[in-house]
């Protein structure tokens, strides 16, 4: 009889130990309510007088009438500015374990990343994974407090930027660990970029009474305001935990042909008869040969870039019939990417950065021989003779003129 | 009398699988990469080869066992009554201070991952009492607990390990090289460290069982291709430079985790589920703990179905090493850079030390006397 009462209070003793250590109970516990939760998605960072500048924003669907909530702070840093956020807020309780995009404002990035880097790192909501991206020309804050409408907001937004870079060869998302990892490693990487733009989206014929009394106001005062966006705009360049350069959409494509993570892409050239043609990249890759000197130096680097590619469209009437037209075509997109290619390889010499991981890739084909010059590839590179050689092979033309019986 | 603290060998290697994931997530992955780089995800594997050896002279020092006896029994025979009660006090203060340092890392890992506004008393207080009270019964107890748990911390680790080898960079682990193997015999030291803790305390815990050749060898195997996979996954996931300044990778690996894109942030979950490894871990050392300090004071430390708040036949010991635990949990490592010195230096020191000198010290001084 004793005994199961000792069994009885030992099994109550457990039972209490383990729910208060499952942080489902009220004893040590942090439980909050979801419904009282405001759910933050977006955070931005920017430089201020004060130390930081804080702004955050919910989805949509988040505040009683659907629209996104925008907040902003100020503080010596991120957390003071955070808390700042939360004493001012009238809304639920702060939310900042889902936060899915980090924003960061040029100045801000040129200023330096590591403190952010650092601060993602370290924090205990954020997820290390976090994606991150830079605003080429604005402050974080602009876009996270302008962007979108009623109906959405600025996580939508770059949400829609990281399911088009996803699908395409000319962009690709860093992620804080990324950054993180490439800094640490090559002393350089390269980070999202997105620019401010005006949406695509029209306003709906069929208003609300709020937003016509807006637009009346807004007519009244005379500073109407497009609805604005963010749009990819190719990398910002970080190199020692500073941004120092952009490479832009155009060029960025060449990123993903170096890295050999390329994806489909367009590509417009024009024709000696001045005719338009947009091809798409599907896919491509590079290949690294470094070339070593009698003596055991490095003394050339040859790269070679295979990228197949479709017609996409083409003015004019004429197909493409003709196989010497079809040639045509590769050598112009050929040498379309060898430009833009030469472009990135030489930001790549003139930052002495090697933010294209040139230096793993090569460790990786050759690591006995490599590995003595790999910290100090970046400075090496800089000297570096490089010769480029870019094939293109047209796989479809999808020309109309084939569909015919 | 109820029936004899027996269970079989299985189900104490059992135990010791689920012992292993305590130190292996607290010390194993950081400390491998900090010494071998981008090669730790291989440094398990070059463990492997000593761990057999001393499995084998483990093996060797326990069949030396006399009906009844313990690894404690069989130290005191092969010391010598007073030198023995010298090694057996020793013994019992390093098994109480360890136990209390693994519930303080236990509480440690509550603090940096899911209670960061909180201090580690609540938690140690709470784990001790529990690991108190787990060595205060038999230690079939937490064999079948281990039974019970294992289960669902190899499923939950399964699900992580794929999920994170499925999205590493290959870039992050290779190329691994010859001119890597000193690095990598360095990375080797962590993983010996705790598969020799764990081996140590299995000594301590066969005690009422029958030591047999088959098992021991190909869990030891198992647990260093484990090592390794979760090296390589976290490894994968941040590359070594990033990897050996995270203070927890593990844990940052799972928050980063995104499972079917629907369920994420589950590391509190993961944590809260670290607590079982932690709790047997410290209750199993408490246990080797009382096991060497009754009989360093010349009681019967065999359980004979006694009840579990029974104090008689030196049993009054055991909250003796339960208070010592506790007091080393409270005040050994007062703040992170103390927690940090003990785990990365003292405790592996201490550890590899006793299995690797003192054991073996035992076995030769017992050879020689003639006493084994």
């Amino acid at each position: 009889m004793k005994s199961t009462l000792y069994k009885i209070i030992a099994a109550l003793l457990c039972l209490g130990a383990a729910l208060s250590l499952s942080g489902c109970a009220g004893l040590y516990a942090n439980v909050r309510e979801v419904e009282d939760l405001l759910v933050i998605q977006t955070l931005g960072l920017d430089g201020d007088p004060a130390g930081v500048r804080l702004t955050l924003a919910s989805g949509a669907g988040a505040a009683a009438d659907d629209a996104p909530l925008r907040l902003e702070g100020r503080g010596p840093s991120v957390t003071a500015a955070l808390e700042q956020i939360r004493s001012r807020a009238n809304e639920e309780d702060l939310f900042c374990a889902h936060i899915s995009h980090v924003l960061i404002g040029e100045s801000a990035a040129r200023a330096g990343l590591e403190a952010a880097l650092a601060y993602i790192c370290r924090s205990q909501e954020l997820r290390i994974s976090v994606p991150l991206y830079v605003l080429r020309g604005q402050e974080a804050g602009e876009a996270v407090l302008r962007v979108g409408s009623e109906k959405n907001g600025i996580c939508d937004a770059l949400d829609s930027v990281n399911g088009d870079v996803k699908l395409r060869g000319d962009g690709h998302v860093t992620t804080a660990s990324e950054l993180a990892a490439d800094l640490a490693r090559q002393g350089s990487g390269l980070v999202c970029a997105v620019a401010l733009q005006p949406s695509a989206e029209q306003p709906s014929p069929q208003k609300s009474a709020g937003e016509e009394a807006r637009e009346a106001f807004a007519a009244q005062s005379g500073d109407e305001e497009p609805l604005l966006t963010v749009a990819a705009a190719g990398y910002g360049v970080v190199k020692d935990g500073k941004l120092c350069a952009w490479i832009d959409r155009a060029r960025a494509v060449a990123v993903g042909l170096l890295k050999n993570q390329s994806g489909p892409c367009e590509l417009t050239v024009t024709e000696g008869s001045g005719e338009t043609v947009t091809l798409t990249l599907e896919r491509g890759e590079s290949a690294l040969r470094p070339v070593w000197g009698g003596d055991g130096r490095l003394v050339r680097l040859d790269v070679q870039v295979r990228s197949e590619a479709t017609l996409a469209e083409r003015g004019g009437e004429e197909g493409l019939a003709a196989r010497a037209d079809e040639e045509e075509l590769c050598a112009l997109a050929e040498a379309a990417l060898s430009e833009r290619l030469g472009a990135v390889l030489q930001l790549s010499k003139e930052l002495r950065a090697d933010f294209l991981g040139l230096g793993s890739r090569l460790e990786r084909a050759e690591p006995a021989r490599f590995r003595p010059l790999l910290p100090a590839f970046p400075e090496l590179l800089a000297d570096l003779p490089i010769r480029l050689s870019v094939r293109v092979t047209l796989t479809h033309t999808n020309d109309v003129e084939d569909l015919a019986p | 009398m109820k029936a004899a603290d027996r269970y079989d060998r299985g189900q104490l290697l059992s135990l010791c699988a689920v012992l292993l994931l305590s130190p292996a997530l607290r010390f194993c992955p950081t400390a491998s990469i900090t010494a071998a780089g981008r090669a730790a995800w291989l440094s398990p594997l070059a463990a492997l080869p000593p761990l057999l050896l001393y499995a084998l002279f483990l093996r060797r020092f326990l069949a030396l066992r006399r009906e009844g006896e313990g690894l404690s029994e069989l130290c005191a025979r092969a010391l010598g009554e007073k030198a023995a009660r010298v090694f057996l006090l020793l013994s019992a203060l390093w098994f109480s201070f360890y136990a209390g340092f693994v519930v303080r890392a236990g509480a440690e890992r509550f603090i940096t991952t899911i209670y960061p506004h909180s201090g580690p008393a609540v938690f140690v207080v709470v784990l001790s009492l529990l690991s108190a009270l787990a060595a205060l019964g038999p230690a079939r107890s937490l064999v079948r607990t281990a039974k019970l748990v294992l289960p669902l911390l190899t499923g939950a680790l399964a699900l992580i390990l794929f999920t994170a080898l499925f999205s590493a960079k290959p870039e992050n682990l290779f190329p691994v090289t010859f001119s890597d193997l000193p690095q990598l015999l360095r990375g080797a030291l962590p993983t010996l460290d705790v598969l020799l803790g764990v081996t140590v305390l299995f000594g301590f815990l066969c005690a009422p069982t029958e030591v047999r050749r088959a098992g021991a060898a190909t869990r030891l195997v198992g647990a260093v291709v484990f090592l390794s996979l979760l090296d390589a996954a976290i490894l994968g996931s941040f590359g070594a430079e990033l990897s050996a300044r995270l203070t927890r990778p593990f844990f940052s690996l799972v928050r980063n985790l995104v499972f079917f894109r629907s369920v994420e942030r589950v590391e509190a979950l993961m944590v809260t589920l670290w607590v079982f490894p932690d709790f047997l871990l410290a209750a199993a050392a408490l246990f080797a703990a009382q096991l060497c300090l009754r009989r360093a004071l010349g009681k019967e430390a065999v359980w004979r179905g006694d009840a579990i708040f029974s104090l008689r036949r030196g049993r009054w010991l055991i909250p003796v090493c339960a208070l010592l635990a506790l007091a080393a949990a409270l005040w050994a490592a007062p703040d992170e850079k103390s927690f940090l010195f003990l785990s990365s230096r003292l405790i592996p020191a201490l550890n590899l030390s006793y299995a690797l000198l003192a054991l073996p010290f035992v076995y030769v001084v017992g050879k020689r006397t003639g006493r084994l």
